[in-house]
């Protein structure tokens, strides 16, 4: 039987492997998360979105400018693909399938077959690590830069002499320092000690002390090849190297102590560590609690959900003793498993005590707000399935008594990695059912309070609601603009679909999640994905100043984004200066021309209209001024101007 | 090929030491000692171990490490480096040097250089000269003129 097993391992082990990344096939949440929401903004609101490779000074969430996370749109236009939520996230989920991979291959070279593949089907069915798998944001391309990092690393361990190796660890190292900042921090603490590693193990050894200095030898080389790269990528970069302080700690990082930026709002440190220790015990051992979701989907909307599931926390216990017993075990060269792990699980645990805990928040009962984040806390996913690799190999390699149960063991694993992956999609359902059942016409606290999870939530006010209100107004709003063109046979013709801008009442001009895009017409894009979505090809009029003025939303290169909104107590929403405009269709499609053009205010509208005549295409209005409500019709306008103009209007 | 028990299969250098009364055999490279009363004992162990590593090297499909001397990769690498170093700094301070001399030399044999120069410096024939040589260097010199403020 044994020898069966072994002849077939590499096919059992690629089906595996298969099957666990098949999971990534789980579609994410048809809304798009806060900070989603602005690397989409950022990307496709411009005019044009050059990628950029500068270190950015701030690396945290919210700056879209970070390295490979922006290629979504040249991804797009590459490939020809129709804008969709899917390929907008279709990078992530390639970084999380290479992240996969990764684990995969530093747990088996630890841990062997079995246990790789245990642990990297729990990590993949995961929700913490599904759902940036399915956000387009930085936290899954650095996660993915991080595991890489950490790979070339342990591939250190036993080739340290192979200049290909260490070559491969300066493009890990540049991965990681062109991404987020908390990966940063915790990658190059974790190099100190692999360092502090092999010299402790070399200078034991008489002679090894040659050896270990070749290994700095090769360590300079490495940093050459390291500040090399990232100077081709932007010269800039050289300067982002030699300012280390910043490079390690940005002026906005959220680090108690270091950090001035909140020194005054801030919390005292005794008050900080106890303050993210009770998150992180919660997150860990207690799978919710005061400060957690019960919705790991709301995760996206900046509220906090456990990291492991209370079924898979025996193992981590498990996995952490016989890592803590065996500390001192090492397996061939600079290889040791167990510390490893340990150093890396408390490399990316303990730094999240020092995370700032801001005070006095208004609307908050305690008035204590926390900024260790989900984003924060993703990265000891890692080393939480190592130590779940550890025990997993501790139960398959043990003695007969242990081998004994090793199978149902393994039944155990499989039924919790179906049972994970089954939660994903049941927790992607109830999303879904809510987001159809929402009231969209209600905005502020009321709405907020729809969306409550029957959690307290402590340090997240409702108003983290405010941004699933408003893109549900964005999502319902798209469902019944198709539901008139299916109930009006328009869905092979050209359309101009109208949409009054005030009926998204949520955030007409300012997003309180969402500050970076205040004051500009991002209503358009994002109502313009979500028809996308339910299959209607749509383009949107991008409104820009005659001046062609650029404006930086975030780190980076200025870019062109749409034209200065005004909210009017009388006209309501519009643009500043309606007749110094000039307007732009954006369109990112396959097709040479969209099924319909989006248009939220008069000078859009007259920009699509301009457009279809241009090309000589009659076209048909579909106009939304309002959101059905129960037992009403959907309004439709009927434009009496549009009409004297030949144009087809549904009524 | 499975390597042999007790035999030092790979060229790497043993180390023998004594401390405190023992005998330390050691093959850095595999990070592995062999410690024995006497030295032969000593050389054994180590070379024990060092079977042991090979034969999981080899079963996990790992190249050997290699020997210390041929994972320094720099001597000659400083050799080229110290070299290059040297050479532009050589010429870098012989260029120093004859612009000195040159400038010394033009005072000497022309009393009143220094003046002509300053006149030449502040002449427009500099700024057009200079603006030729920077354009024909492909470097583009924005210089802003500056407004009196004495007339209306």
């Amino acid at each position: 039987m044994s020898t069966i097993v072994h002849r077939f391992q590499p096919l059992i082990t690629s089906l595996a492997l298969i099957a666990i990344l098949s999971v990534g096939l789980i579609p994410g949440p048809k809304l798009l998360g806060v900070w989603e929401s602005f690397y989409f903004y950022h990307t496709f609101g411009a005019l044009n979105a050059p990628l950029e490779f500068r270190i950015s000074p701030r690396a945290d969430i919210g700056d879209p400018v970070q390295g490979l996370i922006e290629v979504s749109r040249s991804f797009i236009d590459r490939f020809g693909l129709n804008l969709r939520l899917e390929t907008f996230r279709i990078p992530a989920i390639l970084y999380g399938a290479i992240s996969i991979i990764l684990f995969f291959i530093i747990a088996r070279r630890y841990f062997g077959n079995g246990a790789a593949l245990a642990a990297t089907g729990l990590l993949a069915a995961n929700p913490m690590f599904h759902l940036p798998q399915h956000t387009m944001t930085v936290l899954i391309v650095s996660g993915m830069a991080f595991l890489f990092f950490v790979e070339r690393l342990q591939a250190l361990e036993f080739r340290y002499g192979s200049l290909v190796t260490w070559s491969g660890f300066s493009v890990a190292t540049a991965l990681v320092a062109l991404h987020y900042g908390v990966g940063r921090i915790y990658a190059f603490i974790f190099l100190g000690f692999w360092f502090a590693k092999a010299f402790v193990i070399l200078y034991r050894i008489p002679g090894g002390s040659q050896v270990f200095r070749s290994i700095l030898h090769k360590g300079f080389i490495s940093l050459c090849i390291l500040v090399g790269l990232l100077t081709l990528l932007d010269w800039k970069n050289l300067i982002s190297l030699l300012q280390v302080d910043r490079f390690f700690f940005p002026s906005v990082s959220e680090i108690a102590v270091i950090s001035r930026l909140y020194s005054s709002r801030s919390a005292d440190l005794l008050t900080t560590i106890l303050f993210n220790g009770k998150i992180l015990f919660e997150s860990l051992f207690t799978y919710g609690g005061d400060y957690h979701s019960a919705f790991s989907t709301y995760a996206a909307a900046d509220y906090r959900f456990p990291l492991i599931a209370p079924a898979v926390l025996p193992f981590v216990l498990g996995g952490l003793a016989i890592c803590l017993v065996r500390l001192r075990q090492r397996t061939v060269l600079l290889a040791m498993p167990c510390l490893s792990v340990c150093v890396l699980f408390f490399v990316c645990a303990l730094p999240q005590l020092f995370s700032v805990v801001l005070i006095n928040h208004p609307m908050l009962p305690n008035g204590l707000i926390g900024t260790l984040s989900n984003h924060r806390l993703y990265y000891a996913l890692f080393p939480i399935h190592l130590l779940i690799a550890v025990f997993v190999h501790w139960v398959f390699a043990g003695n007969k008594r242990r081998r004994f149960a090793a199978a149902p063991f393994a039944a155990a694993v499989i039924f919790m990695f179906v049972w994970s992956a089954y939660g994903l999609v049941k927790e992607n359902s109830r999303f879904d059912a809510q987001l159809v059942t929402i009231d969209t016409s209600l905005n502020g606290p009321l709405a907020h309070q729809k969306w409550r999870d029957g959690t307290a939530n402590r340090d997240r006010s409702d108003l983290n609601a405010s941004h699933l209100q408003q893109h549900a107004q964005y999502f319902r709003a798209a469902k019944e603009i198709k539901q008139l063109v299916i109930n009006n046979n328009a869905i092979d013709q050209p359309l101009l679909i109208q949409v009054n801008i005030n009926i998204f009442t949520e955030s007409p001009l300012k997003p309180y999640t969402l500050p970076y895009v205040n004051g500009l017409n991002f209503h358009a894009p994002y109502l313009a994905l979500y028809l996308a979505e339910d299959g209607l090809d749509t383009a949107w009029v991008l409104m820009l100043n005659k001046a062609r003025t650029r404006r930086g939303l975030a780190f980076g290169r200025p870019r062109e984004y749409s034209a200065p909104m005004l909210l009017n107590e009388d006209t309501g929403l519009g643009y500043q200066n309606p007749q110094e405009l000039i307007g732009v269709v954006q369109y990112f499609g396959s097709s040479t021309r969209p099924a319909a053009i989006l248009a939220t205010t008069p000078e859009e509208a007259e920009v699509a209209r301009r457009w279809f005549d241009e090309r000589g295409l009659s076209y048909r209005t579909i106009s939304l001024l309002s959101f059905k409500k129960q037992n009403e019709a959907i309004s439709m306008s009927f434009d009496l101007s549009l009409a004297k103009k030949g144009e087809k209007v549904l009524k | 090929m499975a390597p042999k028990k007790g035999t030092n299969m790979s060229n790497y250098i043993i180390h023998l030491s004594r401390q405190e009364g023992r005998c330390i055999a050691s093959i850095p490279e595999l990070c592995i000692t062999g410690e024995a009363s006497n030295p032969e004992h000593a050389l054994a162990n180590v070379l024990l171990a060092e079977s042991e590593v090979l034969e999981k090297l080899i079963s996990s499909g790992l190249p050997l490490p290699p020997s210390v001397d041929r994972i320094h990769p720099l001597p000659k690498v400083r050799e080229l480096l110290m070299k290059a170093v040297w050479f532009f700094g050589k010429v870098t301070a012989a260029f120093v040097i004859f612009l000195a001399l040159s400038a010394a030399v033009a005072v000497m044999i022309y009393p009143t250089f220094d003046e002509r120069a300053k006149t030449y410096i502040l002449s427009p024939a500099f700024k057009e000269h200079m603006h030729k040589m920077l354009k024909h260097l492909g470097i583009s010199v924005c210089v802003e003129d500056k407004v009196s403020t004495d007339h209306p």
